[in-house]
């Protein structure tokens, strides 16, 4: 990797980088050469904001460049440098084992995930419809809710619906049965501490706890998007941003496919810093579509039946460049009669599957037939 | 709303002039470009498009609410249009909900019509008082006015005494017959007014399906799903805004191959019309088929019911559950031929090849 960016690759106004062209500025490297801002200002005929705002852009790359140059680069360099620190990859590994997880209720489900989901990553559901990913996305946003002493995350949650499934009678329901669920444990235990948390949450605690956007076209998802960066300030307790799901409005709409890649691309970064910066868990729900001819010659055009295999062909909408977007991937799918999610993708869970089931209590394990065995906390 | 104009978003008048002058007429101009591109096109520093941005999204961003003001507000307003099927209501936490869309399907003949007739004029029975009406879209010209009077008459006969009363309840249903998908679309892109005119509180669309499949060949289905889409996406957007239960139905195509797996059965299964986009798009879904003799009504979709399904027959007085049947195993089990079919929803009409294009990049 060449450290000397070409400057047309910042994300300079066009005016400010003809500037710095006519000036005789060609890469990053030669900014980190100046001074600082004044002698920018003055060198390229720049605004001292501009100026500033140049170096300030330009300083990823020169910390890049100072570190191979050993230690040289300009004095401004090594202040930017210092601003910067790195993080070892000792303390990744300590924060990504504090990392808290937000349980599912579904105990083998929570083993695939590695005790749940992970705050400070994005998690994608994928599923064919009726599989469960909104029962999923409404036991979520009331499992972050769980107070510290069940070894709960104790948080809220914003809930982005796209679709209008939304349902509140069914997630009142589930509250119910949550809190009697907590109750249970806390009588069962007779631990105080657990008592006390659990008559603390009752059915209006928790849906006062999930801060719900109903977005009625992608426009709106991006605004939404855009700015929970500064609600998320103004509510410091979310925990868990749920978007169901990411795709409804994506997928109408575009005739232009590269334009829709792109703002998916942007709206996938967006969710990542937001999640890394705040340390919140992001969980996307993806639809499916189907997807032929994968060894079939070149893409089975005709009106025939369908291959044997179809159902193996229902593949996550939105591409392949949005595959990349979320940290874990799940499948969940129907495998003989019951619902199995599959880890697709992880960085640090080893890919395999297990069942759950959706019962009249909400998203539960599959073993006990809803039972309502919580983790130990 | 994405068509708002940044002219009345009260920027800064130097900005709205710079704005106006780049063609950026309204949110939707503006989010439809990545930040880098509008840098470009503006000429202006990446924090200042990035705060533009912020502030044009903070005006359209739709309200967030807590889960439980939307509870509160929901005891003031009821939230579903009950079926007066009394099991099926319990299971939809009162029947169709408002906000969202209600997909029947099934095969020919198994009374998809006569429930939204049934369902149109409990639509209009239940807000009497305040004058409530439905819309009727109707594009396979199956809407019998005479079946509707009949069945008010004898399903309701203390609410439909006279004829007078028949008469004033045909009087607020108002039907379209859309003859082209393009021509549905428009109707529904139109409907805002006379929503509100004639308060209606019901949506009916009989069938999504019909025009769908006559108006676009084999060869053009990415341009069919996108039709679709913008009519889902419209249907949602009607629901939503004016928070009535929209009711759809749609069709049954035969899935030939044997399904994938267990099944084992075979040749020739149906499965519902249009493809796995739709079937997303639809909140909740419920099927007609018949099963050991009997017909049932069974919730395959729904993000408040289990799996459940009810038997029923046909009457003068429109659909009536047979609470003594009890639905066979292989119905209700999950994965099974039947439930595989339309619950999984795999879909026959090779809906794949076309739509690796559209839908995957």
């Amino acid at each position: 990797m060449d450290p000397r960016l070409d400057i047309v690759g910042l994300p300079l106004s066009p005016s400010v980088r003809h500037k710095l062209q006519c000036a005789g500025f060609r890469t990053t490297a030669e900014l980190a050469g100046v001074a600082g801002p004044v002698e920018l200002a003055t060198e390229a005929q720049l605004t001292h904001e501009e100026a500033l705002l140049v170096l300030k852009l330009a300083a990823p790359h020169r910390v890049a460049q100072a570190g191979q140059a050993g230690g040289g680069g300009g004095p401004a360099g090594a202040a930017v440098a210092a601003a910067t620190a790195a993080v070892s990859a000792r303390q990744i590994l300590e924060r990504e084992e504090s990392a808290t997880r937000i349980i599912t209720f579904a105990e083998e489900l929570d083993a695939v995930l590695g005790r749940g989901v992970e705050t400070g990553t994005i998690t994608e559901f994928c599923g064919v419809p009726g599989v469960g990913k909104t029962q999923l996305g409404m036991q979520l946003a009331l499992d972050v809710q769980l107070p510290r002493a069940f070894g709960g995350v104790e948080g809220q949650a914003v809930y982005i619906d796209t679709e209008g499934s939304f349902m509140l009678e069914r997630l009142c329901q589930m509250a119910d049965a949550l809190v009697a669920h907590l109750a249970r444990v806390a009588a069962l235990k007779g631990d105080p501490a657990k008592a006390a948390a659990a008559a603390a949450l009752t059915r209006d605690a928790l849906l006062a706890g999930i801060h719900y956007f109903r977005v009625r076209d992608h426009i709106e998802q991006l605004a939404a998007v855009e700015l929970l960066p500064s609600f998320l300030a103004a509510n410091p307790a979310v925990r868990l941003v749920v978007i169901d799901s990411v795709t409804f409005h994506f997928r109408q709409e575009y005739a232009d496919m590269a334009a829709r890649t792109r703002q998916l691309a942007q709206m996938a970064q967006q969710l990542m810093a937001l999640a890394g910066e705040r340390d919140i868990a992001v969980v996307l729900m993806n639809q499916v579509t189907t997807k032929l001819g994968d060894r079939g010659g070149g893409g089975a055009g005709g009106g025939e039946a369908a291959p044997a295999d179809v159902a193996a062909r229902l593949v996550p909408a939105l591409g392949d460049s949005w595959a990349h977007a979320a940290t874990h991937r799940v499948i969940l799918h129907w495998h003989e009669g019951r619902r199995r999610a599959f880890l697709y993708k992880s960085p640090t869970q080893p890919a395999r599957g297990a069942e759950y089931a959706v019962t009249k209590d909400g998203v539960r394990g599959a073993r006990r037939g809803g039972s309502k065995r919580s983790r130990p906390a | 709303m994405a068509t708002r104009q940044l002219a009345r978003m009260g920027l800064p008048p130097e900005l709205a002039v710079r704005l106006a002058a780049r063609n950026l007429v309204t949110a939707r101009d503006l989010f439809a470009r990545t930040l880098l591109d509008l840098v470009e096109l503006l000429d202006l520093p990446y924090d200042t498009v990035k705060a533009i941005l912020g502030d044009v999204a903070r005006r359209i961003v739709p309200q967030p609410q807590s889960a439980l003001d939307l509870l509160r507000a929901a005891a003031a307003q009821p939230l579903h249009l009950r079926t007066s099927l009394p099991p099926l209501d319990e299971a939809l936490f009162g029947g169709l909900p408002a906000g969202s869309v209600t997909e029947v399907v099934g095969p020919a003949g198994l009374g998809k019509t006569q429930l939204c007739l049934q369902l149109s004029v409990l639509a209009c029975l239940e807000r009497q008082a305040e004058g409530g009406s439905v819309v009727y879209l109707d594009t396979e010209k199956k809407f019998s006015s005479r079946r509707m009077a009949q069945i008010a008459r004898e399903r309701f006969p203390d609410s439909f005494p006279s004829e007078e009363a028949v008469a004033a309840l045909m009087g607020r249903v108002l039907v379209y017959n859309p003859t082209s998908s393009q021509g549905l679309l428009s109707t529904l892109q139109s409907l805002e007014p006379a929503i509100i005119d004639h308060r209606v509180r019901l949506l009916v669309l009989d069938s999504a399906a019909s025009l769908a499949r006559a108006d676009f060949a084999p060869g053009s289905l990415p341009d069919r799903q996108r039709m679709l889409g913008q009519q889902a996406s419209r249907l949602k957007y009607l629901a939503e805004a004016f928070r009535i239960p929209v009711l759809v139905t749609n069709q049954v195509t035969t899935h030939l191959g044997d399904g994938g797996g267990s099944n084992g059965g075979g040749a020739g299964h149906l499965t519902a019309a249009l493809g796995t986009m739709w079937a997303h798009a639809v909140n909740t879904r419920l099927v007609l088929e018949s099963a050991a003799g009997n017909r049932f009504v069974r919730i395959a979709k729904s993000p408040a019911a289990p799996n459940a399904a009810f038997a029923y027959r046909v009457t003068g007085a429109g659909l009536e559950l047979l609470p003594d049947v009890v639905p066979p195993p292989q119905l209700l089990q999950p994965g099974s031929v039947v439930h595989g079919a339309i619950a999984n929803e795999v879909p026959y009409e090779l809906e794949g090849a076309a739509a690796v294009a559209f839908n995957l990049m």
